[in-house]
């Protein structure tokens, strides 16, 4: 896989080495700065484009412009320190995503929270985009087109987040020849298959299924026999060439997770099971039809049914279990049009529905009621209840794009009918960017837009969370400025600001629905917050074998509630720095090392604690000025030696994580009074060693 | 297998586990009562009328066995319920301090009073208090419900205890039911066999303690001794009592024993129970010497009592 513009029509075998890596260098910049800080008609909304059948290309979905796009593409990204070989994970090192605790797949990005940063596939939320215990990415990086990652201000096509947005695209099968990948490291073993259609020459289209199943299931057994721990994801691509404008694409994905701890421990006060458990398995069926019209309208539709299957449960002593168990189907639906109107303008417009129609079990320890004393350890009551949780989304879009001299102005909104929780709202995101021209180095960018986010689901589930949540809201807005630079060097910087409210908070009030009927509710939407902060990108080109990039984000992120005083955010990170090289040795040896630091995410100064003599557990008291975690740093190395055996390239790779075993601090664990606590300790050095083969 | 060779597959092992098997220090156990401790606050009866009066009562101890050092506090408040969780959404607000009633929003009941045990008397106005009912219900409902509320599910109010002792503060809090009709008992004090010999619980100088029935002394045991204790099984005391779900629901339920065990050395299986694992085994230390258990019975609906034991080893 590498980067094919139009105009690059056909493969270079001889050369694929040095332009792949050429074309990662190139593509880990922000596609809408740098190389393009001067967009013209024909490149602006360039994306990947693909090359079908006969070696016509079809450029995928156009896209409208955003304040800031981090684009990668190309499997010599993959080859970044700390990434498992996993494209995706390069969006941990980008300027304005906070570290993520244990290498997990989930983004803080600019200080909203996890939940506030989209994951899609093709156009499409999916749960995770990562599986669990440093997995992969649930889609093999051989696979992915492209992966943009928009740290805010993203283009009006899409919505539904009010923080980030990681978007994933898959690539069509590669219709020049067959294609047989494999590839097995410590963590699992995969395999693809590309089939073109039609005889040589005349080819329409291309097949290409894979699957990938770790075996952690045979390893952790001889150290924690009462894990169970494994991830699985198979996908299959059909692209077919209708006709010489015209192409349809199918794709078929499926993923899953599985994570069950059991423990029959006595000592410490557990007489009884002991366990913990998540589950997450969901599957995607998307048809697409693309069509491009001569006079230059082009037209996308794409649908999507999917089902999705979470489960949680946890066990204790002397209480319930806890069962969350929530799972249905989601449809969708995205219909995009573009409509050029002369050099200087352009009109893009689209629809853009989602349903989730899922159903939830839940039993959990219940609340307190009224005026109910609390048993020991926790209530001994179990809430048990099933609902039906919809939430309905349809949002039509239109999006001005005007270029003109040395501006490139961008004027869109979204209208959003969503119907949440049995409430229904009108949402409006108006959004504005513009990218102005200095010099023909030099770019000056400033966005400014709304973004609205249904409340998460899980949060409306009754007697969980709270039915009655609004959607939340983000006021981003972004200036920046983007330079290229002498001898191979590319800057960007961004000063960033974001207004929050409507965010869920935990709160223990009764409220009153009607008149003498009251309830106990969890979550509350009253929250709001503020984020701030100064991103920082320096990037090199690749020149004499060598290409990497600096990021740094200083930020500061607040909330609070209405009317009381403003405190740091759970994730928030004042400093984060990523550094990443790449040194092409020679045709065979590639090194790589990757280097991050970042200041702790706020935590709690315990004072002291209280006992409860009725739950018999201690309650902390909490200073109210708190303290921060260490600082966390860590160096990541990496080795790639290419060679051919057995008919096929192969990659042989090790890649170490943490590799000075730098003891990072993720939290605190207290002692069962909260006299004592000891560090919970991120990740250990962990090798990881692994084969790639392509057989062509 | 070698340290080293189980750190190499530790390695190669998933984040999560091996984030939660460290290498520091073991945290104190629970039920290991080895420095200054609150082991139990209990009413003399957890649910009271208006006009009635509460008395309260501690069961301290230290790596000594009863403690009667220090002073003692006590204060009788209303508040609301403190929300103590954390969900991974976005976690403030969810810390709110909880120290008995030196909460935000306690409302003070009576007189804090600085004696060994206190005695309240419990407003015979209380249910009409508005102040009272705000911190007791909060602000979400309107003053007519809380009314509706007091006089149907009662109000909690908490009784708040500051034992200071070698200039340490330590902070433990009971509610008390208070409720016009509802009528509550403490579960009966608990007897037990203990290494085969049946201990009944005596009252001595204000303190219940669960000696041997058949008059032959103390019991003894060998260092390193396993002891299986097994409590009384008959659980007829337990009463129904009706409550008001978090769904606004009312429901009727049942009181349930809950057992909770402490020592001051020695090491316990596990020190808390609820049927059927009732019987733990306590291992006696490996010091010889006089060690004190206890025995604490809670019904799940206020009502507490304790027992202690002396045990020597030798």
């Amino acid at each position: 896989m590498s980067l094919r513009t139009e105009s690059s029509h056909a493969r270079a075998p001889n050369r694929r080495v040095s332009s792949t890596l050429l074309c990662a260098a190139c593509c880990i910049l922000p596609v809408n700065s740098l190389a393009q800080a001067r967009p013209t008609p024909s490149t602006r909304a360039a994306r990947p484009a693909r090359r079908t059948a006969n070696g016509v290309t079809v450029r995928a979905r156009p896209e409208n412009l955003s304040a800031t796009r981090m684009s990668f593409r190309g499997p010599e990204v993959a080859n970044v320190p700390g990434t498992f070989g996993d494209a995706g994970r390069v969006v941990a090192s980008q300027p304005g995503v906070a570290r993520t605790p244990f290498a997990a797949g989930y983004f803080a990005v600019r200080g909203t929270s996890f939940e506030n940063t989209g994951l899609m596939i093709e156009g499409f939320p999916v749960p995770i985009l990562y599986h669990y215990a440093a997995g992969p990415s649930v889609v093999p990086t051989r696979l992915v087109s492209s992966l943009d990652f928009y740290p805010g201000g993203y283009p009006t096509q899409f919505g539904r987040y009010s923080g980030g947005l990681v978007s994933l695209e898959l690539a069509a099968p590669d219709v020049d020849r067959r294609t047989v990948d494999a590839e097995v490291s410590i963590f699992g073993v995969g395999v693809g298959v590309t089939v073109p259609f039609g005889q040589r020459g005349e080819r329409r289209g291309g097949v290409s299924l894979n699957v990938r199943r770790s075996y952690y299931d045979l390893l952790l057994p001889l150290v924690f026999p009462s894990v169970t721990l494994n991830f699985g994801d198979a996908q299959a691509v059909v692209d077919f060439r209708v006709g010489e404008r015209t192409r349809a694409e199918l794709i078929v994905l499926g993923s899953t997770d599985v994570y069950d701890r059991s423990d029959q421990r006595r000592a410490g006060g557990a007489s009884t099971l002991n366990r913990d458990g998540l589950q997450v398995h969901f599957y995607r069926v998307i048809a697409k039809l693309e069509h491009k019209y001569s006079s230059g309208f082009a037209l996308t539709f794409a649908a999507m049914v999917g089902a999705d299957d979470v489960r949680f449960a946890s066990a204790d002593t002397g209480r319930p279990d806890t069962d969350v168990h929530y799972g249905g189907a989601t449809v969708g639906q995205r219909l995009t049009m573009r409509f050029p109107l002369g050099r200087a303008l352009s009109v893009s417009a689209g629809i853009d529905s989602l349903a989730t129609l899922f159903r939830a079990s839940v039993s959990f320890p219940e609340l307190l009621g009224v005026s109910v004393v609390p048993a020991p350890q926790a209530n001994r009551y179990a809430t048990r209840a099933t609902a039906d949780v919809d939430q309905i989304d349809v949002t039509p879009w239109v999006d001005l794009a005007l270029r003109s001299g040395p501006v490139d102005a961008s004027l869109g909104a979204r209208v959003s009918y969503l119907h949440s929780g049995g409430k229904s709202y009108l949402l409006a995101d108006p959004r504005f960017i513009a990218r102005i021209a200095l010099d023909d180095r030099t770019t000056l960018i400033a966005s400014t837009g709304i973004f609205h986010q249904p409340a998460p689901f899980f949060a409306l589930v009754p007697l969980l969370g709270n039915g009655a949540l609004g959607p939340q809201a983000a006021w981003q807005s972004s200036v920046g400025v983007e330079a290229r630079l002498d001898q191979g060097y590319d800057l960007r910087s961004t000063v960033f600001v974001s207004q929050l409210s409507g965010l869920p908070r935990p709160t223990n009030q009764l409220v009153e629905d009607s008149p003498g009927q009251v309830r106990r509710v969890l979550l509350t939407d009253d929250g709001e917050g503020f984020a701030s902060g100064v991103e920082l990108y320096v990037r090199r080109r690749l020149m004499q074998g060598i290409f990497g990039w600096i990021s740094a984000t200083w930020s500061r992120a607040e909330r609070w509630i209405p009317g009381g005083a403003p405190y740091p955010f759970a994730l928030d990170q004042g400093f984060v720095f990523n550094a990443a090289a790449s040194w092409e040795i020679n045709s065979r040896w590639r090194l790589g090392a990757r280097f991050s630091l970042s200041t702790g995410t706020p935590t709690n100064l315990v004072r002291g604690a209280s006992l409860d003599a009725d739950a018999n557990s201690f309650r902390p008291d909490y200073l109210a000025e708190g303290d921060r975690l260490p600082v966390f740093h860590q160096l990541d190395l990496r080795v790639d030696y290419r060679f051919r055996a057995l008919g096929a390239d192969m990659n042989f790779y090790v890649d170490v994580l943490n590799s000075y075993f730098a003891r990072g601090t993720e939290g605190w664990n207290f002692q069962y009074d909260f006299r004592a606590r000891q560090p919970l300790q991120g990740l250990p050095l962990l090798p990881v060693v692994g084969l790639k083969a392509t057989w062509r | 297998m070698s340290a080293l060779n189980r750190r190499n597959l530790c390695f190669f092992s998933v984040f999560s586990l091996l984030a939660s098997t460290q290498c520091s220090p073991p945290f104190e156990q629970p039920a290991l009562v080895i420095s200054p401790r609150v082991i139990a606050l209990i009413a003399s009866r957890p649910t009271v009328a208006p006009g009635d009066s509460v008395t309260m009562t501690a069961a301290l101890g230290d790596a000594m066995g009863v403690s009667t050092q220090g002073t003692l506090r006590w204060s009788l408040c209303a508040r609301p319920e403190v929300s103590s969780s954390g969900l991974p959404l976005s976690s403030f607000g969810a810390f709110e301090p909880d120290i008995g009633c030196n909460t935000r929003g306690t409302v003070q009941v009576a007189q804090s009073v600085t004696a060994e045990r206190a005695t309240f008397t419990i407003p015979p106005e209380i249910l009409q208090d508005e102040p009272v009912l705000l911190a007791a219900f909060g602000d979400q409902v309107s003053a007519e419900t809380r009314r509706a509320l007091a006089q149907s599910a009662g109000i909690t109010l908490i009784a708040s205890l500051t034992w200071t002792v070698n200039s340490q503060e330590f902070i433990a809090f009971k509610r008390v039911l208070v409720h016009p009709t509802e009528q509550n008992t403490n579960p009966p004090t608990p007897w037990v066999t203990l290494g085969g010999r049946a201990f009944r619980s005596i009252a001595r100088e204000g303190v219940q303690r669960c000696e041997p029935t058949d008059g032959n002394g103390p019991h003894v045991v060998a260092p390193m001794t396993h002891v299986v204790i097994t409590p009384d099984t008959d659980e007829a005391w337990v009463e129904p009592f009706e409550r008001i779900d978090a769904s606004g629901q009312r429901v009727t339920e049942y009181e349930a024993a809950f057992r909770n065990w402490f020592s001051t050395a020695g090491a316990w299986d596990f020190g808390r129970a609820r049927a059927p694992d009732l019987a733990p085994t306590w291992v006696a230390p490996r010091t010889p010497g006089t060690s004190t258990l206890w025995l604490v019975l809670r019904d799940g609906h206020g009502g507490t009592s304790a027992c202690i034991f002396t045990v020597l080893v030798r």
